[in-house]
């Protein structure tokens, strides 16, 4: 009886492994998803805080250095702009890059069962 | 760390008695819960089955989730292996070639199918972290919110209804879960009829390494400590069948689970089981009791590894975001100025902070509360700390220094510097008007900069044409600041100048032992690192404890990480290396270095103590109650029965003149304190007027003598383990006598300068004559001394003393006047002090019975006692030793014989 009861829990073991398995492709594009994306967008919201990209963006106008003088603002205001454009190429890279990532995770499943299909 | 408060409600199902089966069917009013906790509005359940079918399947789940793991792992290797291959069978360079991989290849095929199972690879360990969950996150509440959240009444039914139940088990980390399944297997190990604390202690000792190692810090011997606790799992109730998990077992993970809630942790882990298992069994305490462990000495062991894990993720975390700092002092919005000036007079602390140079900061977020509500709330944004050297001034702003390199500051202090500027760095080499001149300069360089707060350590020490120029400044508003001072510091500088209306103070109190404990757990490391030694537990409480207790001119923590580091040279010269420093070491320390007896009771020390009075007998003849009384009181004081907040004994010697008293009081001060030298001695005739009580404690501040301190206050300040031995009480003026009131009762004693004495480790003794013709006189009618004392305090001694101040002695010692038999007694001991004398000069000396009685009829006065026996062998035989000695007709080795009529006859030694 308790033999049986045992080899019933395992069964039942072996079913939610398959459950498991059933699940999988379900689970690529809803909850995994869901977990690259957040993950991509907390990568890059990290590397824009390492450049201060954000902080540049909000002093635009405040001129560096305590140099309150009109030339001083100019002069800041253009050295802040050839900051900003160059911190925003690089953090648009990282964007570029993650924004691939994430279509890699989508296409990848479809493009290796094509090329399994391709080889069968 | 928050208090843990009883916040757990439990609710056990009647209906299964918390089993959750019904003749081994699923209960059906608790839907086979059987218990639950109501938690600060969230239902905790314990969802893991345990028993024997369950913990196997378990094995088999871990056995499968391994394999699976193992397998997909390893194909996926081959994978890599047979793409590789594939190349290699082909060209290298046709890689990038389409053909290459449009081709039919059985290699490839395989590549690709491997790419699908690691995809399930990561699938896999996505659901395995998604199942674990964290300990649901605490939220900060006021004292009034924790009232009104009290636990609701709960039944069955009503929990049905609420949606979201806790299963606690999967906040339980790995290590913990295993325990649970171990605590089974051992209680089935002893047939115990159910899972019991017990089991889950002994699961925890042999399978835990950090466990073990808590019990190692409080000092448990595991060769001793097992079998007692074996013996304890054998008292518990025995079974046939196999143990159940039962809701008493639920209910300590319920308690653990409410701990790691209570400590803001993520998981539940061992230690959290571990200490509710020791609470809430009785005969484990009585086991853990016999060998001085209390539950909350395991509590705070548990705490001692939390606090170096919170260490740990602090270090990292500002690690990980002091990267984001600028190393130059400008801020990263790049508005602000450098202060090249001001830096020659500085510090920078955040930039110490970056570099990881200042160390962590322990339980002040009270005070770090405070000082960000003061900057944000107010216009003003200057605050001064306010404390006594030690308790953590400079801590606090270290650690508001990590804080900011953290950004874990209100938003008006973020990427900002903490300068602190030194003022004797200021001062250094300069006049007047210069440092005048470097001041404003600095202080311009921060206002213009923007980012900089400026720190100023022990700002009483400026000089009043700075402190001018810093109040102008400060009113201005342009710039944080922050400050710091003492006690005196604040009362007598700050509090007198325009600065105290713009500083906003905020007091650092000395924090309590526990705080004190924690911290010293928080550095502990660091002094075991630097001398390679272990630290007990309880080496680290006596440091907190014995310095609190006994080192009064100090503060907390201070004071006790002081002793610590000196603890640790010792050990490291003493103990060697490795070795753990119990908290007898501690004491033993203290009780050197104070001359104190805080250690425990040696056992050659406890031999003396009960042999006190023959000790005593060596030097004081007869005055058998005086000698009990005292040694009583000695022995009780020793063995901790006293009130730790008055002195160790108040003791009134009443008595003739000449009969013991103040050498019984030098005895006391030998036996007790270690030598005669620890005696503070005062004679009172010399206090009749009322204006001598400056002299006893100090003049007031302003009048003659008052930098000199009180007579009383200064010597116990500078010796407070010693004896006060107040001679001649009754002549003392009345005001004097109340001060005396004081002291016996609370133990301390206030200074002209406002400074408190502490009187607690003092034995006072005050010796009177008083009465003494009506002692001799019923002494000589025969009446004990017991029924003498009786109408002594009745009627007699309320002419001298009032009431009260008789009443606050802890004993009078009547001590009776000498009869010819004790005098001769005396003269015998007097006798052998000379022929000890002389023994160090290489002489023997001997006294002849007849000339002793001689001696003794001569000196006999039976209203001095033995006063004149001193003056009569100083005249009849020190002097005509001297003389002899000084003439040379006494050598060494030669035997000096004191003979009838004050004779002296010297017998040469042999010529070698």
């Amino acid at each position: 009886m308790k033999r049986d009861s045992t080899l019933r829990l395992i069964i039942l073991l072996l079913i939610d492994e398959l459950k498991a398995i059933l699940y999988f492709p379900l689970w690529w594009y809803s909850a995994g998803l869901i977990n690259v994306v957040k993950g991509c967008g907390k990568f890059i919201n990290d590397f824009q805080q390492t450049l201060g990209f954000m902080i540049w963006v909000k002093n635009l106008f405040v001129p560096m250095f305590g140099q309150r003088d009109i030339a001083g603002r100019i002069i800041s205001f253009f050295l802040r702009l050839v900051q900003i454009i160059f911190r925003g190429i690089i953090v648009l890279i990282f964007c570029v890059l993650n924004l691939i990532f994430i279509i890699i995770w989508i296409l990848l499943p479809i493009f290796v069962l094509y090329q399994i299909l391709i080889q069968l | 760390m928050e208090n843990n408060s009883e916040n757990l409600q439990f609710l056990i199902c009647s209906q299964c008695a918390g089993s959750g089966l019904v003749n081994r069917k699923k209960c059906k009013t608790c839907q086979a819960r059987g218990v639950i906790a109501y938690l600060e509005g969230h239902i905790l359940y314990w969802g893991e089955k345990i028993n024997s079918r369950f913990l196997t399947l378990y094995k088999i789940e871990r056995f499968i989730t391994n394999g699976v793991f193992i397998i997909l792992f390893t194909i996926g290797f081959l994978g890599i292996l047979s793409l590789g291959y594939a190349v290699y069978l082909d060209n290298f360079i046709n890689i990038i070639k389409l053909e290459f991989w449009t081709q039919k290849n059985p290699l490839l095929l395989y590549f690709w199918l491997t790419i699908l199972t690691d995809l399930y690879l990561i699938y896999y360990f996505s659901l395995a972290k998604a199942a674990k969950e964290k300990v649901i996150a605490k939220q900060y509440r006021s004292a009034e919110d924790k009232n009104i959240i009290a636990p609701p009444e709960m039944d069955w039914l009503s929990i049905r209804k609420i949606g979201k139940k806790i299963d606690i088990a999967k906040a339980f980390n790995e290590e913990a879960l295993l325990l649970v399944e171990q605590a089974f297997n051992i209680a089935k190990k002893y047939k115990a009829s159910e899972v019991g604390p017990v089991h889950f202690l002994i699961a925890a000792l042999a399978s835990s390494k950090n466990i073990q190692n808590m019990f190692v810090r409080l000092g448990v011997d595991f060769e001793d400590f097992a079998p007692k606790i074996g013996r304890v799992a054998a008292r518990y109730p025995q079974s046939d069948s196999e143990p159940i998990f039962n809701q008493n077992s639920v209910q300590i993970l319920l308690k653990a689970y409410r701990n790691s809630y209570n400590n803001r942790a993520e998981q539940v882990t061992t230690s959290d089981i571990v200490v509710e298992s020791v609470k809430s069994d009785k005969l484990i305490q009585e086991v853990l009791t016999d060998i001085n462990i209390t539950p909350e000495k395991v509590e705070n062991v548990v705490l001692w590894y939390r606090i170096r894990d919170i260490l740990h993720k602090q270090w990292l975390l500002y690690r990980a975001s002091a990267r984001l700092k600028s190393k130059t002092g400008i801020d990263r919005a790049m508005t602000a100025l450098q202060t090249s000036f001001l830096n020659q007079f500085s510090e920078d602390l955040t930039l110490l902070a970056k570099t990881g140079y200042l160390s962590l900061c322990i339980d002040r977020e009270k005070e770090f509360t405070e000082i960000f509500r003061v900057l944000e709330g107010s216009s003003a944004k200057s605050v001064i700390l306010v404390g006594d050297v030690g308790v953590g001034k400079t801590a606090i702003v270290e650690g508001l220094a990590q804080k900011m390199i953290a950004d874990d500051v209100p938003e008006l202090l973020k990427d900002k510097r903490l300068v602190s500027l030194s003022t004797s760095q200021l001062l250094a080499g300069a006049s007047i008007s210069m440092a005048q001149e470097r001041f404003y300069r600095s202080l311009n360089e921060i206002i213009r900069a923007g980012n900089v707060i400026l720190f100023i350590d022990n700002i009483h020490d400026l000089i009043p044409e700075l402190i001018e120029i810093l109040t102008e400044a400060l009113s201005k508003n342009a710039f944080i600041f922050v400050s710091s001072t003492n006690l005196a510091g604040y009362k007598n500088v700050i509090e007198r100048s325009s600065l105290s209306s713009l500083l906003k103070k905020i007091q650092v109190n000395e924090p309590d032992i526990n705080g004190a404990i924690q911290i010293l757990e928080g550095r502990a490391g660091f002094i075991e690192a630097k001398n390679n030694i272990f630290f007990s537990y309880d080496a680290l409480e006596q440091a907190v404890k014995l310095t609190d207790r006994y080192v009064h001119d100090q503060n907390l923590p201070l004071k006790a990480l002081n002793l610590l580091e000196e603890v640790g040279n010792w050990a490291k010269s003493n103990l060697g290396a490795k070795a753990m420093v119990m908290g007898n070491d501690v004491a033993t320390l203290i009780s050197d270095k104070l001359g104190v007896k805080a250690a425990d009771v040696t056992k050659s020390e406890g031999e003396k103590l009960l042999n006190l009075e023959q000790i005593i007998h060596e030097r004081i003849v007869d005055q058998e109650e005086a000698v009990n009384a005292v040694a009583n009181s000695l022995r009780r004081a020793r063995a901790e029965l006293r009130e730790n907040k008055r002195p160790i004994a108040n003791l009134l010697f009443l008595g003739p003149t000449g009969v013991g008293k103040t050498e019984l009081a030098k005895v006391i001060a030998e036996v007790y304190f270690g030598s005669e030298e620890n005696m503070i001695r005062l004679d009172m005739s010399e206090y009749q007027e009322k204006n001598s009580i400056n002299r006893l404690i100090g003049a007031p501040p302003g009048y003659e003598g008052s930098e000199g301190g009180g007579q009383l206050t200064e010597a116990v300040r500078l010796k407070p383990f010693s004896i006060v031995l107040l001679d001649e009480l009754e002549k003392a003026h009345p005001d004097i006598l109340n001060i005396f009131l004081q002291v016996m009762e609370d133990g301390r004693l206030t200074d002209s300068t406002g400074r408190t004495i502490d009187f607690t480790n003092v034995i006072l003794i005050a010796t009177s004559n008083a009465q003494t013709a009506f002692i001799s006189e019923k002494v000589k009618a025969g009446m004990s001394l017991e029924e003498i004392k009786k109408q002594l305090l009745e009627t007699e001694l309320k002419q001298n003393f009032k009431p009260e101040f008789i009443n606050r002695f802890d004993n009078i010692i009547i001590f009776k006047p000498l009869g010819f038999e004790e005098v001769l007694k005396i003269a015998g001991l007097l006798l052998q002090q000379v022929a000890k004398n002389l023994e160090a000069k290489g002489i023997n000396f001997q006294a002849n019975q007849d000339a002793v009685m001689e001696l003794a009829k001569e000196g006999f006065d039976p209203q001095f006692g033995a006063r004149p026996l001193r003056r009569v062998i100083q005249d009849r035989v020190d002097n005509a030793l001297a003389q002899y000695l000084i003439t040379g007709k006494i050598g060494k080795r030669d035997l000096v014989i004191l003979d009838k009529g004050g004779v002296i006859r010297v017998e040469k030694a042999k010529e070698l």
